[in-house]
């Protein structure tokens, strides 16, 4: 089964370089949706019924953290999981997150491994063989 | 030699707080780079290392540093994984990719430019649209591997987190620094493919010194602390007193400002707040006809918004708390919680009269250091706190106007009419549960079909919101001219098949009838391909206040810049091409109009000096003027100046008005010497070269002492124009339309010559030179006579000419075709056109016509007209 992928960027740089990466990283990817910020994100979310989001932190109207605040909060997508995608990478920052709910992290620049190691790693490597 | 294997294991072991410890590290991995310098890439990373451990001690963010310290490790330590990885990497990202970065970057930097003046004159909201561009343009850099600029970006965005609030008003100088930095090093990285970053550690170092200028003066800072406190210790009172209102008798309160308010923060505030205001009561207005227009909430969130954040700035916490309740309140009518309907709406206008109210009377409130709010103020906090409570009637809510779920359900078949009866029943009885869930309950609808019908219902109100987001297509310039040239072709095509006399023998009414429609969408296919070329003056105004800046700050003077009218559009050719003439004058009115505030002072004028770019349209043309309230010209110096070029005759009369357009006179430049910003050798004429190669004109005009102002007088495309068609002999003429005032016949009784050469026409007792085209063109046949002619009376920028000619044929728009460069010099033509009946037309040019009637010799300039029309 292949994924459904939400990306969640304020920069549209970013957003085309993980779709790529997405396509290139050996993981079976379904269809990819782009938001430019949180609150384009929630209103993607029943358009595109994703497995795994990847979100930015810092963006205009509604920033990443509130965004994963919302997901959080409804009953319907309490447990999608989300990847942030940051520039932002201090250890405490981390802890903060990882608080939050938020299940992988990786940091701006990524490399495809990375992208695919926690894409496998969070929704498991073989189901779409 | 130490083994990679034992930095290792020092840097695991390392404390960010251990300088000693960072230090040793450096400087063995310094060693180490010394060891492998055979290595050239490992010798890299080493080094790259032992610089950021140095500065792991003072970072301010020791552990990401320390992680980033771990992977150059892990770098060194398995140069092959590294190496693979990264040619991973750089297979996702290609040159393409870069390339399409750095060209968006233009209008990026330009944004980032014009918010960064927005914050010099005082709108600190643009602070954080700033940071977020700085902290963006970091992850796009670091995504497409420009990594020496990301790292460069950190450190800017860490130094602007450490500027102090005082110390914002030197940040946009520092930021607009970066901003030329930036846009040198991507115009370099996309021709040339490499590009240098250094310069940018100056701007870190200027927003550095902000902060460090800050320290001795303590004074300022304890002051702005105590005025801090002050705030801090008045909000929780807020807090307290506004919930305990909803419970509680409301009694008036009395909000602390603080001393140190700044004025000119004040004014700029209410500006900027009487603007929001004012948009967000029209945009209540447009609410109140159509409540789902969500463009017009956000208007009014903002305008809430940005008073909030403003008001907080400016420390009046009283305004603060009631947009930031405000505000509350419209983003839950954004969420679709509320719609502004009704009461609502009233609630929305009551907060914004109440806060122009206290934006209006805050003076007061400033000086007497308090604004005691009474009952009033309370009452509208608390109902914008609770909107729905009992006071308010509930309005109804936003979803129930999309199609209902019921309706959905029934009309798919999918539940009977009945059952959905039932339970609206219900639903009005007070059972607040959604329809589905008592349709599922009563087991008349199955689940999966209300979930279904649910998300029809959210696709519809999905699909109105993305076709309000108008999309865009990038098309290269050249398939536009292409596409608009063809456009023309199409014109004229159309308007020979419409007039050509065979067709036109055809008696049918439904020939006629697409005929007319053919026309019709024609016309509206010209225009629309011609709007397509049309873009905004804005960004050229931009630069301008940009240069403004730049030019009062190289020469010491105090300069403000004002626009108007910069959402003008113009053909994209023409906005290019005014760009050149527009830095001249602009550089002209900052270095020789303004006046040093010095002697502004002793001249009883404002010390700082203005400048103005206005655009507007007027007829069939673009005016864009720069006024300045400078000195003005010296009518003397000129005058002097140019009899001492010998551009003009001792003995010429001249106006005032001629005096000053001198300046446009080759060879002329009064600056008295060269300075940096002006004067550089390229006088006032290459100005007026340029905007008459555009079919425009200039004027100068100026008042000694109070300054002086350009206009330019545009035509608003380069490509088409409306114009007259008239005969003269055999001969077919255009006129541009703009241009005519009228015509008429006259009677002999009306004709004067004055000094048997220059025939005058007087018309309603005024005297109006004659030109009889078939003297310029040299036609032979034709009427002879002025009282068998017409007269058309055509307009040039100052004076008028009555044309003779034949007759009137009637008006077309013409596609201007360019006769080529041998007719560069022939005035009295300023094109071609080809008629509908495929014949060649040359159109008037009227300002070359005029001057052509003040020299002496009418010209032959048959040959001409006759190579052109041949050609």
């Amino acid at each position: 089964m292949a994924y459904n992928i939400l990306i969640v960027d304020d920069s549209e740089v970013t957003r085309n370089v993980m779709a790529r990466t997405l396509k290139m990283c050996g993981v079976d990817i379904g269809e990819m949706y782009f938001a430019e910020n949180g609150k384009q994100g929630l209103e993607q979310l029943d358009k595109s019924w994703p497995d795994l989001v990847f979100c930015d932190i810092n963006m205009p109207v509604m920033d990443g953290l509130e965004f994963v605040n919302e997901l959080h909060k409804s009953e319907e997508w309490r447990d999608l999981p989300v990847v942030i995608v940051s520039t932002e990478g201090s250890q405490t920052r981390m802890e903060e997150l990882r608080q939050s709910g938020i299940k992988g992290y990786i940091r701006k620049p990524f490399k495809a491994e990375q992208v695919a190691e926690i894409i496998e790693q969070l929704l498991g490597k073989d189901q779409h063989v | 030699m130490t083994s990679i294997e034992n930095i290792a294991q020092e840097v695991i072991m390392l404390e960010s707080t251990d300088c000693d410890a960072c230090e040793r590290v450096a400087k063995l991995l310094l060693d180490y780079a010394e060891s492998v310098s055979a290595d050239k890439e490992q010798k890299n990373v080493a080094r790259e290392a032992a610089e950021l451990c140095l500065r792991i001690g003072s970072s301010t963010d020791p552990d990401s540093d320390l992680e980033r310290l771990n992977r150059f490790i892990e770098m060194i330590q398995n140069p092959d994984k590294e190496s693979k990885n990264s040619s991973d990497s750089s297979s996702i990202i290609d040159d393409a990719m870069v390339a399409e970065f750095l060209q968006k970057q233009e209008s990026v930097l330009q944004d980032f430019e014009a918010s960064c003046l927005e914050m010099e004159n005082g709108d600190l909201t643009k602070y954080s649209e700033l940071k977020r561009q700085i902290h963006t343009w970091k992850g796009d850099s670091a995504i497409l591997g420009l990594q020496e600029l990301s790292d460069k970006l950190h450190k800017v965005e860490d130094a602007l987190e450490d500027t102090a609030k005082e110390d914002y008003g030197k940040i946009p100088d520092a930021l607009l620094k970066l901003k030329d930095i930036l846009a040198s090093y991507f115009n370099d990285l996309l021709r040339t493919g490499t590009g240098a970053v250094a310069e940018i550690d100056e701007v870190i170092d200027k927003l550095t010194v902000v902060w460090s200028e800050a320290e001795p003066a303590e004074l300022a800072i304890n002051y702005a602390d105590e005025a801090e406190d002050i705030q801090s210790d008045a909000a929780p009172e807020v807090e307290v007193d506004s919930t305990a209102t909803s419970n509680m008798p409301i009694e008036s309160k009395e909000f602390e400002i603080p001393p140190d308010v700044d004025n000119e923060l004040v004014n700029e505030f209410r500006t900027e707040s009487e603007e929001h205001i004012h948009n967000a009561e029209v945009a209540l207005m447009s609410i109140e006809s159509d409540p789902s227009d969500m463009d017009a909430v956000n208007v009014v969130f903002r305008a809430f918004h940005t008073i909030k954040g403003v008001a907080s700035f400016v420390g009046l916490s009283y305004i603060t708390e009631m947009a930031h309740k405000a505000e509350n309140f419209l983003d839950r009518v954004r969420k679709g919680d509320l719609t502004l309907e009704g009461v609502y709406t009233d609630l929305a206008f009551e907060a914004l009269d109440m806060l122009k109210h206290m934006i209006a009377n805050m003076e007061t409130a400033i000086e007497n250091g308090r604004y005691t709010a009474d009952c009033s103020y309370f009452l509208l906090i608390k109902r914008l706190e609770n909107p729905t409570s009992a006071s308010i009637p509930q309005a109804p809510k936003a979803e129930q106007r999309k199609e209902p779920v019921g309706q959905i359900l029934v009309s798919g078949g999918k539940a009977d009419p009945i059952a959905v009866e039932e339970a609206l029943r219900k639903q009005a009885d007070g059972d607040r549960r959604p329809i589905g869930e008592l349709l599922v309950e009563e087991k008349a609808a199955k689940a999966s079909d209300v979930v279904q019908a649910v998300r029809s219902q959210q696709a519809d109100t999905a699909g109105v919101k993305a076709k309000s987001n108008e999309g865009t297509v990038k098309v290269s310039t050249s398939r536009l001219d292409n596409l608009i040239n063809s456009v023309g072709e199409l014109v004229i095509a159309q308007s020979m098949v419409s007039q050509d006399p065979d067709i036109n023998r055809i008696a049918s009414q439904s020939l006629s009838r697409n005929v007319s429609q053919l026309i019709k969408i024609t016309r509206s296919l010209q225009e629309l391909a011609l709007s397509m070329r049309m873009v905004s003056v804005k960004p050229t105004f931009q630069k301008m206040a940009r240069l403004v800046r730049d030019l009062a700050r190289k020469s010491g003077k105090d300069v403000a810049f004002e626009m108007h009218g910069e959402d003008t559009e113009l053909d994209r050719n023409m906005v290019e091409a005014i760009a050149d003439p527009l830095v001249h004058m602009v550089r002209n009115a900052v270095d020789h109009g303004i006046e040093r505030s010095d002697i502004r002072i002793a001249n009883n004028k404002d010390p700082q000096g203005l400048v103005t770019l206005s655009a507007a349209h007027e007829g069939g043309s673009v005016v864009i003027s720069l006024r300045d309230d400078g000195k003005g010209l010296d009518k003397e110096r000129i005058y002097a100046k140019a009899l001492e070029r010998g551009i003009i005759d001792p003995n010429t009369q001249l106006t005032d008005s001629d005096m000053y357009n001198l300046v446009f006179q080759p060879g002329f430049s009064t600056a008295e010497k060269v300075t940096d910003v002006s004067g550089r050798g390229v006088g006032m004429d290459v100005v007026r070269t340029n905007i008459e190669k555009l079919r425009g004109s200039v004027i100068i005009d100026s008042e000694p002492g109070k300054g002086s102002i350009f206009k330019m007088r545009l035509p608003l495309t380069l490509a088409i124009i409306d114009g007259m068609v008239i005969r003269v002999g055999d001969q077919r003429f255009i006129i541009p339309t703009v241009a005519i005032t009228e015509s008429f016949r006259t009677t002999m009784k009306d004709i004067v010559t004055v000094r048997g050469r220059t025939e005058m026409v007087s018309l309603r007792g005024q005297l109006i030179p004659i030109s009889r085209l078939h003297h310029i063109f040299d036609i032979k046949t034709g009427k002879k006579s002025i009282t068998e002619g017409i007269l058309v009376v055509a307009e040039g920028k100052d004076s008028r000419v009555a044309l003779m000619a034949d007759e009137m044929l009637g008006q077309q728009q013409v596609v201007i075709k360019r006769l080529g460069d041998i007719f560069d010099g022939m005035s009295a033509v300023s094109g071609g056109a080809i008629l509908g009946d495929g014949t060649v037309s040359l159109i008037l040019d009227i300002e070359g016509i005029l001057r052509l009637s003040s020299e002496v010799p009418v010209q032959n300039v048959r040959q001409f007209s006759e190579a052109a029309i041949e050609a």
